[in-house]
């Protein structure tokens, strides 16, 4: 006669089952002003470039909402530049608290990291001064690495498609956790004014190695108890860093 | 391997070669040396300004970066955290060490410039609250140390400053009220930190009870100036979608309260700047001389207080302009 197991041996048999459905994704909010573009497909060897297929290649999966695409830009004549009080202003009036996408993630029981980005048609501040064609992004919220914006007045980004998809995928890089000593020369974390060659649409093998295999707290933005940016497992922290000091972390 | 397939790798190893035993060559020819191995030309210094100060008090470093060699090294032109072109690291018998990390990351591009031998690049920036919060968040020493890492060098040939020593004492619980952890508390701390920001509205009101509570405290001054800057400059409101116009009589109302000498040089300019800005709306163009006289007096030909005045004059053209000081603006 079928006795059936008790429920803590079904509990303990259906855990890895779930866990192995356990899907994590990270969903960009991305908001844009009016007059600007969202980052332009770009095409390497035939092949199209997204900022999904970017990071799919890297083993993320990013669903890109677009979500709120006219908001009307704030123009003050004499000052050019958006301040960081600003941009924080932005954030709380146009971000939602939570997300869901539909496309990469369309179980109930994933796990969603929520990433806010914002392309604002004005230039960016740096210490309390508008200074024009000098930063092209920002990434802040970073006790969590969860928000950025691109500056759209920025020539490099308004007329360079590439470089604008490039920048993008770069400062969401930065949400997961990735530095510029993360690059390889050529790849996405490297600074473009330290490029050794033709930038390639791609992720370098450290940073590659860091999206599939450290822990969740220290790599995906906005996840609850996340690490700071610049804290790092050890496995992050013993590549070679020479531009950033890094705090180790547990990742818990 | 393919003898042609050695023949084209032979090829390529020799111009490698040649670059390798050229390079050298034409970078001396410019006279500009990379900064790395023969960075110890350059040499960093940190000053914190007071070195006694008041839980919740905001702390603002000065870094300054000296060509101290003959030829000339390309650096970083903004030296900020927030660039990550400089590192700020505390430490106390109450905290473990850790690195200052800014609210905003920026990417920048064309960030370096060449510096000639004996020039300097000075910048002063905020210290005292970023992504982890306060960062001298309990009474105590406190011990910073500023740090510049060269392009290219090797992580060993980084460059540290002196350290600077910084002791904070809670006066009367006041900064106490704003480290409670509390999101206005976090508002607060942010409205002190940009000097602007419309929707810290429960931060704006924390610091207003402060004001009324601890007028004398030092926290008051930075709290004073805060809101007169704020409302000196026009504001972007994208919580709610509106510009908030300049509004500089109460800005000044603001300015006239703050005790000017208790506050960094720095902040003194920055208010003088923004006063004479103000006064020029307000078509009165006497009182806005003299607001920009004493900002230049204060800045006594200091070049990193350069940055401040171009500001100013980008908001304000006829700051630039001393003749049309004189006329009525608008």
């Amino acid at each position: 006669m079928f006795t059936p197991p008790p429920l803590r041996v079904l509990v303990s048999m259906a855990i890895p089952v779930f866990a192995g459905l356990l899907v994590s994704c990270v969903s960009l909010e991305f908001d844009r002003m009016t007059g600007t573009t969202f980052p332009p497909q770009h095409t390497v060897n035939g092949q199209p470039v997204t900022l999904e297929s970017i990071f799919d290649d890297a083993g993320i999966k990013l669903t890109v909402e677009q979500d709120d695409t006219g908001i009307q830009p704030l123009n003050i004549a004499e000052d050019e530049c958006i301040s960081d009080a600003e941009l924080s202003a932005l954030e709380n009036g146009h971000r939602h608290l939570s997300l869901f996408p539909t496309a990469a993630c369309p179980f109930d029981f994933c796990n969603t990291y929520h990433l806010y980005g914002a392309v604002v048609n004005h230039y960016g501040e740096v210490l309390d001064v508008c200074l024009p064609e000098f930063i092209l992004g920002k990434m802040w919220q970073g006790h969590t690495r969860s928000a950025f914006a691109i500056f759209y007045r920025m020539n490099s980004i308004q007329s360079g498609g590439p470089e604008y998809l490039r920048t993008t995928a770069h400062e969401i890089g930065h949400a997961f956790n990735l530095h510029h000593s993360d690059g390889d020369g050529t790849s996405l974390m490297t600074q473009s004014d330290d490029l050794t060659g033709d930038p390639v649409y791609r992720f370098s093998e450290q940073s590659r190695e860091h999206l599939a295999n450290h822990p969740g707290q220290c790599k995906f933005p906005g996840a609850i108890g996340a690490a700071p940016f610049t804290w790092v497992s050890n496995d992050h922290a013993v590549w070679v860093h020479p531009l950033e000091e890094l705090t180790i972390t547990d990742c818990q | 391997m393919h003898l042609d397939s050695i023949a084209r790798l032979s090829r390529k190893v020799f111009l490698v070669c040649v670059i390798a035993l050229l390079f050298p060559a034409v970078w001396s020819n410019d006279g500009l040396a990379q900064e790395g191995p023969g960075s110890a030309t350059l040499e960093l210094t940190l000053d914190m300004g007071e070195s006694a100060l008041s839980l919740g008090e905001p702390v603002y470093a000065t870094v300054r970066l000296v060509n101290a060699g003959t030829k000339a090294v390309e650096v970083f032109k903004l030296l900020d955290p927030q660039t990550g072109a400089i590192q700020i690291e505390v430490s106390s018998s109450n905290r473990p060490r850790f690195v200052f990390l800014p609210l905003f990351y920026a990417d920048a591009v064309h960030p370096r410039i060449a510096l000639a031998p004996g020039e300097a690049v000075v910048a002063i920036f905020p210290v005292f609250y970023g992504a982890l919060g306060w960062t001298f968040d309990r009474p105590g020493t406190y011990r910073v140390t500023a740090e510049y890492r060269p392009q290219g060098a090797p992580q060993q040939d980084r460059i540290r400053s002196p350290a600077a020593s910084v002791t904070v004492a809670d006066e009367h619980g006041v900064g106490a009220s704003l480290l409670t952890g509390s999101s206005a508390g976090e508002e607060a701390a942010k409205f002190l930190l940009w000097q602007r920001g419309d929707q810290l509205q429960a931060g704006q009101a924390l610091l207003t009870g402060l004001l009324t509570q601890h007028p004398e405290s030092p926290l008051a001054d930075y709290a004073l100036l805060a809101f007169g800057r704020n409302l000196s400059r026009s504001f972007r409101n994208y919580a709610v979608g509106k510009i908030r116009e300049a509004d500089c009589e109460p800005a000044l109302s603001y300015f006239q309260r703050v005790r000017s000498d208790r506050l960094p040089v720095f902040l003194q300019i920055q208010q003088g700047l923004d006063e004479a800005r103000c006064l020029i709306r307000l078509s009165r163009p006497a009182e806005a001389r003299a607001s920009m006289e004493r900002a230049e007096r204060l800045r006594a030909g200091r070049p990193e207080f350069a940055l401040l005045f171009q500001q100013a004059i980008r908001l304000e053209p006829a700051l630039g302009r001393n003749s049309d000081i004189h006329t009525p603006h608008r």
